[in-house]
């Protein structure tokens, strides 16, 4: 009873501080929408590189995550593992770390250009699926592969007895989960690519290469047409809500249940041994390259960076703790299912858009630079709640199922219930959501844009601004340290929800 | 003294009817898989709400208190303990739901793990102690509680034969100078043979008795096709 009153408030609370920008987005775009050919090819230029990312993600997912399933060695566990590290790594730093490969310069031009062929461009349309397949297909890998995993290990043993052909093979074992998980993964990588800001802002741009979430930036910022980027504002909700809707629709992955028992020797020929390994030494090349290149390039710098990029450090630390702190709160009191329905909203409304209501709504009532510490934080917050609750509402429900008859015999109800049972029990989800809410904050270049300035910067900015400025080195080495801080700050509240 | 008055549970195609008075003493309740024991019991701790009828204890309306507030401490098949949680700790939640176990509320846990025979493992987890030693631990914790009427839903039926019938016995022990209510729910008429002085036979959708133990378990009698 108790808990549903948290939850109720804690959903009222979100739905306005979701819907307060959105009314001041529609305020502000004069309830009209003249969108122009530029718009419209913003819209369409979203869409197409959404489609383009989320299909090769995809695509490219099932045979490293098939070679993944069926081949055995050493360090296996660290490469699953480290197919997590795109999701946490800042987008600005992968970019940079991409263009150190892929760039004009980078290692692959530098190889093609010895060979005589062509360089690779990587601004552009390319570059901005290169660098959303970079952070896409590793989740499209992990999903397939935990579908594949949860094949009974019986319907192996049968396989093998009957000495299918590969194509046989495929199509009794590995077409039923792909059917079930692709079209899911595919959903979601559209929805995630839809919001791309950061990548657009660093890799696209241009007539040919503007999503509707830099349209949004391009109007706010340079042309101060704030009416216009509302409008798009108000676009971008519309096409983001509307796909998370139109995904429900779409099969959602099954647990196919059975004994489980693996099977070890599952034959394959050398052939596809080898093929397999192939697979999975480009994979890891793909994404591993751009993250070395930055630690290998950016480490000879990161003892003389200006003091300026410290205090952007400092900066981004001090909203990252603030932000997954509230993140990790409303997670704690939205883990059933109406609290992950209103918690989820967030998807919807990406950092930019928040950002840019928040700000016309501030606009009204003072100087919104002022609050921008605060707003950035808050944004933050929502947009990492999502994720936040998938991870505390299974373990949250498991104990309100599995100790509820206990609590209610011996009376230990509400802050009681909480300091005994709640918190304790929940600390090894807590630390990783708290790590994950920090660790994407802390790469967030989605609010800061708008509220941020020469003075009031996070290290994402800051690395933007050096970019911009042409000084690479520095920014290099100010994006090691923002890696750094990201992998250590999930690192370190990981740690504390494990040994606390 | 415990009143059923007309009860009718219901739980979607399930129902369980019970209109009984069930006296002081060691009651075994006895009955198939299936059959309505637990939900009996839980009507009685709270756990579960009846649809008509009143259960009254010593002539007070008990049934639309929560579980808190009624006389009866349980102890259920599993989860009666937290695993996070020492004993001290565990122990401590029926102590006052202090923020952190005092002093006197550890003097008082020990004493009373003392009695169950396990007073050397007080600030052990639960995870570090055998069954037979997590079920004497949430005894304990029914005895702190100091309720008259106590449930055990099949607690040791996870235990082996011998430390069954020895933690039957350390129940009965415990409280039989105390005035309190025992009521047990078993598979086995041994256990009811063993200390009990009534039994309740919960068959056909209905919470029949109580009856004398003896009588429950002749040949003829009421538990026929069970036994």
């Amino acid at each position: 009873m108790a808990h549903r009153t948290v939850t109720v408030i804690s959903c009222l609370f979100l739905v306005g501080l979701l819907l307060g920008p959105l009314m001041f987005l529609i305020h502000f775009s004069g309830l009209s929408m003249s969108l122009t050919s530029s718009d419209m090819a913003a819209i369409e230029f979203t869409f197409i590189q959404a489609a383009y990312s989320a299909t090769l993600s995809t695509v490219l997912a099932i045979p490293v995550a098939k070679a993944l399933q069926r081949q055995k060695f050493w360090g296996k566990q660290f490469v699953v593992l480290f197919l997590g590290a795109p999701f946490i790594l800042p987008v600005i730093v992968a970019v940079l770390g991409l263009i150190l490969v892929f760039g004009n310069n980078g290692l692959i031009n530098n190889f093609l250009g010895f060979f005589g062929f062509d360089p690779l461009k990587i601004y552009g349309f390319w570059g901005v699926i290169l660098a959303h397949v970079f952070f896409n297909l590793p989740l499209a890998i992990r999903i397939i592969l935990q579908g594949l995993n949860d094949v009974p290990g019986e319907k192996y043993r049968l396989i093998l007895s009957l000495k299918l052909s590969f194509t046989q093979k495929f199509f009794v074992l590995d077409w039923p989960v792909l059917k079930k998980v692709c079209p899911s993964i595919w959903a979601v990588i559209f929805a995630i690519c839809l919001s791309s800001f950061a990548v657009a802002l660093t890799l696209g741009g241009g007539p040919k290469a503007t999503t509707v979430e830099l349209a949004i930036y391009q109007s706010f910022f340079y042309d101060l047409d704030f009416a216009k980027a509302a409008q798009l504002a108000l676009v971008q909700v519309f096409l983001v809500f509307s796909v998370v809707v139109a995904s429900q629709f779409i099969i959602r992955p099954e647990t196919v249940l059975g004994l489980n028992i693996k099977t070890s020797n599952y034959s394959h020929s050398s052939f596809e041994k080898a093929l397999d390994f192939l697979i999975i030494i480009v994979t890891l090349f793909f994404i591993l390259t751009p993250i070395l290149a930055i630690f290998l390039f950016g480490f000879a710098g990161i003892f003389s960076l200006p003091t300026a990029v410290f205090k952007a450090a400092s900066l981004s630390v001090q909203i990252a703790i603030l932000s997954s702190l509230m993140s990790v709160f409303f997670g704690l009191c939205l883990t059933t299912k109406i609290g992950e329905v209103v918690g989820s909203l967030g998807i919807a409304v990406s950092p930019i858009v928040m950002g840019a209501g928040t700000f016309l709504m501030l606009k009204n009532f003072g100087n919104p630079y002022l609050l921008a510490i605060p707003v950035t934080a808050i944004v933050n917050a929502l947009i990492s709640l999502p994720f936040v609750i998938r991870i505390l509402k299974p373990p949250a429900e498991e104990i309100r199922i599995e100790f509820n008859n206990l609590s209610r015999a011996i009376g230990l109800t509400g802050i009681y219930w909480i300091w005994w049972v709640y918190l304790p029990m929940l600390k090894r989800p807590i630390g990783f959501s708290l790590g994950l809410a920090a660790a994407l904050s802390m790469g967030d270049l989605g609010v800061i844009v708008l509220f941020g300035s020469g003075e009031i910067a996070t290290l994402p900015l800051k690395i933007y601004q050096l970019m911009g400025a042409y000084r690479l080195d520095e920014a290099l080495a100010s994006a090691l340290l923002l890696s750094l801080l990201a992998f250590g700050s999930f690192a370190v509240f990981d740690r504390i929800g494990r040994f606390l | 003294m415990i009143r059923f008055d007309d009860v009718i549970i219901k739980i979607g195609d399930f129902q369980l009817n019970a209109n009984m008075t069930i006296p002081k003493g060691f009651i075994a309740v006895i009955g198939q898989s299936g059959a309505g024991k637990s939900t009996l019991l839980s009507s009685l701790s709270g756990h579960q709400d009846i649809d008509s009828g009143k259960i009254l204890i010593n002539d007070t309306r008990i049934d639309q208190l929560p579980p808190n507030q009624r006389p009866c401490s349980v102890i259920f098949q599993e989860f009666n303990l937290f695993p996070h949680l020492s004993i001290a700790q565990n122990l401590n939640l029926v102590c006052g739901n202090h923020f952190f176990v005092s002093e006197g509320a550890r003097k008082k846990i020990q004493e009373v793990l003392e009695k169950v025979g396990i007073g050397e493992l007080i600030d052990r987890l639960p995870s570090q102690m055998s069954g037979g030693q997590q079920s004497r631990a949430a005894l304990a914790r029914v005895l702190l509680q100091k309720n008259p009427i106590l449930l055990l839903d099949e607690p040791f039926s996870a235990l082996g034969p011998n430390q069954k019938s020895e933690l039957i016995e350390l129940v009965y022990s415990l409280t039989k100078d105390q005035g309190v209510t025992v009521l047990l729910i078993t598979h086995d008429p041994k256990d009811a043979e063993q200390v009990a002085d009534h039994c309740i036979v919960v068959k056909d959708k209905e919470a029949l008795g109580p009856f004398e133990t003896l009588e429950a378990l002749r040949e003829d009698g009421p538990l026929t096709g069970y036994l």
